[in-house]
């Protein structure tokens, strides 16, 4: 026991004495541990922050954690097999949608009414002009600006539906639910359960959408992704906050992969960062720790004494690191609520203040023990005389097993934040194969450089040498370099790809103004006087057949052979050519010929249809049957029109049908537009999108806003990355530097031979990042972020690797400038 | 200046500014080397024998006074004339050998030949070649200095200030890093090819025993140089 305490004491004052003395060995080590503990602690809280932030969105523009949507009532029983038996409810909505008439006086006009229960809304979304919403009482009904224009109405008033009149109790400001599914083309009204029983209205035999929205305790994916695969076996949607990815929401849940993939890049870097920071750590040191081996201390009371003092240094570092990063997210969380509008939620700060300190702990371990191990083989006589060096035995077995154990704790932080054990192992070992072939690659392609150096001037070979004396440490500098350059290139291009998919494919293509209720002999005339509006015919019609199957009958039996809802009338249209939001994925455009029917790709699936198959419509009593000789993908979250079904227009052309239609106009031309179509045809509905695009278009900011901060602090701990690798490399040729100018060589030589070595290993990763960081875009975009355009040719990413190669070349002039010491010094024959 | 002598000490002075005490080191110092003479400087531990090899090559700049080699003052040469003269008029033998490690056997031989730039591929393979034989090294050229003993360091050190044909050899305690019966045997063969080529050597060691088989014995002590009168054991 006495000699436990005692051998304590001793290990305790070494350690204290280390840390003490060789204090200046420890800065870069403390820096680089103090920077790490500050950019994955400040991630992790905007992330956390953001997530929650976003998730509000999400549920505000979902309208619960759960929505569940059917085209006919679902009772109790049904909603709980949904839902099934493990989802605990806190609160729960149901509503349905369905198109009817107000009148006023003299005035009409179609309307969406939204029948609602008590509890809605479950989650926020709905704002009420002037004041607050309250549940309409059964008299009771809110209506919607354009409502309130068709129908010259103020609040107060009364309205009439189904022979009931209804007064006005406020004008409803924003749903956000209206950005979910597409835009609403009628205006809309609100009236309570009761309020709609009082207008005695079959409710059966209405055509009606039916919503249930929930607020659930246990909201993690698992739980909830149970009831995705429910909810296709009743031909019900459910939408699911987090998860389903319906409208504008994917615009939502692919920040959120971007932020996650954002703290793995991060955790990635700290593993380099602080690998290189221990490496260099113990490289400084050895000849200390020589010392100490030498005056007879124990191998093992080293390492103790060594664990201790890292551990002195962790402790400081990720308090300092720490505290600053609760300073700077609340600046930069004021800044953007002052600047932007957007109040990021303030996070609880036990999940990421344990995340970070496992972090920064257990790389700091993983890395440090091969480091110390290898350490540990050397005698100390080699270290103080430099006797005969054992052979590095098994490079790339030593590389592996270092570049798994810093590994392992990376591992456990994907499946963690990716909630997902199989796609975490597959993430973070892709990863480690790329490491490890670019390792590989190095290796050889120094040894070959190696082996032909004597073909090459004295200069280059020297550089080759060096390189190839370096061993491990060469490749792990090299390839760290080239994964901090490679995350800092994804990182740009993935923030690159996600803006311009946000402003572009979610904002732009958002149109300004709808027009809807469009008679065929009015389309001329509408597009002789405004060349850009399109317009879509709509054809009603039910389907009868697909192929063998009869849809409604299956439908009238009742037994689930078929899901109720092929039984709804669909809009056929039809058209010459593909919309900027289409693509075709099987078979051919329509080419002109009878009854070619092409069939939107998500629809195809669920109900069964392939190429070839025949599909029988009844329109206006008559038999349409069509052959599928193509299959689409449409992309719905763009706000443009969505068909099931296009058509030639020699098919369709005879039958009844009414158009409606889209455009971009701003100011001006809105005014024009819309006067000439009130003096023409007044009885064309104008929609004007101003109010769904101005949320839009703040969400848009808010994201894009969200994308940037985060991906800030990754790319300045790849700089930081970048520097320990030049200080630790400038130490390392320092004594080498020396020698060669002991034998007679100019210093005009070896600064250039540093020169070379620092840009051109910056280079050499560099350009491997960008063609790594293109393909690893290409990858996330299409199957993680599932969007089609990827920006992988960036100007401001170019420019931030030439910044980055001009950085270098300025922090090695820099260091080469500031070291002073004397030849004699650098020569250990002199050590003062 | 004599016409046979090489290198002349001027009423040197070198400080150090430790923790600004000023620490001097010798002061007033003067000394004369002839050619091809063969030169121990001895003194105790911290009497400065290191520091004045570092000034004989160039690798420090006194406080005051001058050094002249081959009729050149070096203290007021540039950097890269300092280099120029680290390569072409004197070779530096270390203690702790200073092998570039990087580098196998036969590149650090042939490294000041490299760095001078001026021979031929040929002419560099040919010098190193025999150099490796003489010093009996012929089947260690490509092996690293971490491979290498420390009397094999020795000798690759040794062969590579041979290999520049300077005509001063500094040596710091050649054998001072070797056990008694390699470090013999490294003295000789140093001394042996010093002979052969005729060079001039300047050997810092603090064993009396090395001392008394060079020419002359200079002792640093008191700040200041003081021959010793000695009778030149045979090698």
């Amino acid at each position: 026991m006495k000699e436990k305490v005692y051998n304590f004491k001793t290990i305790f004052k070494f350690s204290l004495r280390i840390v003490s003395r060789e204090w200046k060995k420890f800065i870069l080590p403390f820096l680089s541990l103090t920077f790490t503990t500050l950019i994955v602690f400040t991630v992790l809280l905007f992330t956390n922050s953001s997530s929650m932030f976003l998730e509000d969105k999400n549920k505000e523009l979902i309208g619960g954690d759960i929505s569940i949507e059917s085209n006919y009532e679902l009772d109790d029983k049904s909603l709980g097999d949904i839902l099934g038996q493990d989802i605990k409810v806190i609160d729960k909505s149901s509503q349905y949608d369905f198109s009817g008439i107000l009148t006023k006086g003299d005035l009409n006009t179609p309307v969406s009414l939204s029948v609602v229960d008590n509890s809605y809304p479950v989650y926020g979304g709905l704002s009420i002009e002037g004041s607050t919403y309250v549940t309409p009482k059964e008299d009771e009904i809110y209506i919607d600006k354009n409502a309130q224009t068709k129908l010259d109405v103020s609040v107060g008033e009364d309205i009439i539906y189904a022979n009931k009149n209804y007064k006005v109790i406020g004008i409803i400001e924003k749903d956000s639910k209206s950005l979910l599914s597409g835009f609403n083309f009628l205006p809309q009204v609100l009236i309570s359960k009761e309020g709609f029983n009082r207008a005695s209205i079959d409710k059966s035999l209405l055509r009606a959408e039916y919503t249930y929205t929930y607020i659930i305790e246990d909201t993690s994916k698992d739980n909830l992704t149970k009831i995705i695969d429910r909810e296709e076996m009743r031909g019900v949607s459910v939408d699911i906050a987090g998860i389903s990815e319906p409208g504008f929401v994917e615009g939502l849940s692919l920040v959120e992969q971007f932020l996650v993939l954002a703290v793995l890049l991060s955790c990635i870097l700290a593993a380099v960062n602080i690998y290189a920071g221990m490496l260099y750590l113990l490289t400084i040191m050895r000849k200390s720790f020589a010392v100490l081996l030498a005056i007879g201390f124990e191998k093992k009371k080293l390492g103790l004494t060594l664990s201790l003092s890292l551990f002195y240094i962790l402790i400081l570092s990720t308090l300092l690191g720490g505290g600053l990063s609760l300073i700077i997210f609340n600046f930069i969380r004021e800044y953007i609520f002052l600047n932007f509008d957007l109040e990021l939620p303030l996070v609880d700060l036990l999940i990421p203040t344990i995340l970070t300190l496992f972090v920064v702990f257990s790389i700091s371990f993983a890395s440090f023990i091969p480091s110390l191990r290898s350490l540990m083989r050397l005698n100390p006589k080699i270290l103080l005389s430099g006797g005969q060096e054992p052979k590095e035995k098994n490079v790339f077995g030593n590389f592996i097993i270092i570049t798994l154990s810093t590994l392992i704790p990376l591992v456990l932080i994907a499946i963690f934040l990716l909630e997902s054990f199989l796609y975490g192992l597959i993430s973070i070992f892709a990863i480690i194969a790329i490491y490890v072939l670019l390792a590989v690659l190095f290796y050889y392609l120094i040894l070959t450089l190696y082996k032909k150096r004597s073909k090459f001037k004295f200069l280059t070979r020297t550089l080759i040498s060096y390189k190839y004396k370096d061993g491990l440490f060469g490749i792990v500098s090299l390839t760290s370099l080239y994964v901090a350059l490679t995350s800092l290139s994804l990182l740009i291009l993935l923030q690159s790809t996600l803006t311009t998919f946000i402003q572009k494919d979610l904002g732009e293509r958002l149109p300004t103004v709808y027009i809807v209720d469009i008679q065929k002999s009015q389309t001329e005339s509408i597009k002789e006087n405004f060349k850009d509006v399109t317009l879509f015919p709509n054809v009603g019609a039910r389907i009868l057949f697909i192929d063998d199957r009869d849809i409604q009958k299956g439908i009238a039996l009742a037994d689930g052979s078929v899901s109720r809802e092929f039984g709804r009338e669909y809009n056929l249209t039809y058209r010459e050519d593909l919309l900027p939001n289409e693509k075709v994925v099987k078979g051919k455009w329509l080419s002109g010929e009878v009854n070619e029917v092409s069939v939107e790709k998500e629809f195809a699936e669920r109900a069964d249809i392939v190429m070839g198959s025949r599909v029988v419509f009844s329109i206006q009593g008559f038999e349409v049957e069509a052959t599928v000789t193509s299959i689409r993908e449409s992309d719905s979250r763009s706000g443009l029109p969505f068909f099931y079904f296009v058509f030639n227009p020699k098919d369709l052309e005879k039958y009844p049908a009414t158009f409606f239609g889209y455009n971009y106009l701003d100011g001006l031309e809105k005014n024009n537009f819309t006067k000439f179509l009130a003096q023409n045809f007044p009885n064309i509905s104008i929609i004007d999108t101003a109010e769904i695009t101005k949320f839009a278009e703040g969400l848009i900011g808010g994201l894009l806003v969200i994308i940037f901060v985060i991906s800030i602090p990754p790319l300045v701990l790849a700089l930081f990355l970048i520097v320990t690798l030049i200080i630790s490399s400038f130490e390392g040729r320092r004594k080498q530097s020396a020698q060669m100018m002991a034998l007679g060589a100019k210093k005009k030589f070896i600064e250039r031979l540093y020169y070379l070595e620092t840009i051109s290993t910056t280079l050499f990763s560099g350009v491997l990042g960008y063609l790594t960081a293109i393909l690893g875009t290409l990858f996330i975009a299409r199957y993680y972020f599932k969007i089609e355009s990827t920006s992988l040719y960036n100007v401001e990413l170019l420019i931030a690797l030439g910044a980055i190669i001009l950085f270098v070349v300025i922090l090695a002039k820099v260091l080469w400038k500031s070291d002073k010491k004397p030849l004699r010094e650098l020569l250990s024959y002199e050590e003062r | 200046m004599d016409k046979n002598t090489i290198i002349e000490i001027k009423n040197l002075k070198k400080e150090f500014n430790d923790n600004d005490t000023p620490l001097v080191i010798f002061e007033d110092t003067s000394l004369q080397i002839k050619d091809g003479e063969k030169v121990a400087i001895v003194g105790a531990s911290g009497s400065g024998k290191s520091t004045l090899l570092s000034l004989l090559a160039g690798l420090d700049r006194p406080t005051e006074g001058e050094i002249h080699v081959k009729n050149r003052m070096i203290n007021t040469l540039s950097l890269d004339e300092l280099s120029e003269y680290r390569n072409k008029q004197v070779s530096i033998i270390f203690q702790s050998f200073e092998l570039v490690s990087p580098f196998n056997s036969f590149e650090n031989i042939s490294a000041p030949l490299d760095i001078r730039g001026t021979f031929t591929a040929k002419d560099i393979e040919d010098i190193t070649n025999t150099l490796l034989q003489e010093v009996g090294l012929k089947d260690r050229a490509h092996s690293f200095p971490s491979t290498l003993s420390g009397g094999e360091r020795q000798r690759v050190a040794i062969a590579r200030a041979l290999a520049s044909n300077a005509d001063i050899i500094l040596a710091d305690e050649p054998t001072g890093s070797l056990d008694g019966k390699t470090g013999g045997r490294v003295l000789d063969l140093l001394l042996r090819e010093v002979d052969k080529r005729g060079k001039t050597l300047i050997i810092i060691t603090h064993d009396m025993n090395i001392a008394e088989k060079m020419d002359r014995i200079i002792e640093l002590k008191d700040k200041n140089l003081h021959e010793i009168k000695h009778e030149r054991k045979s090698v």
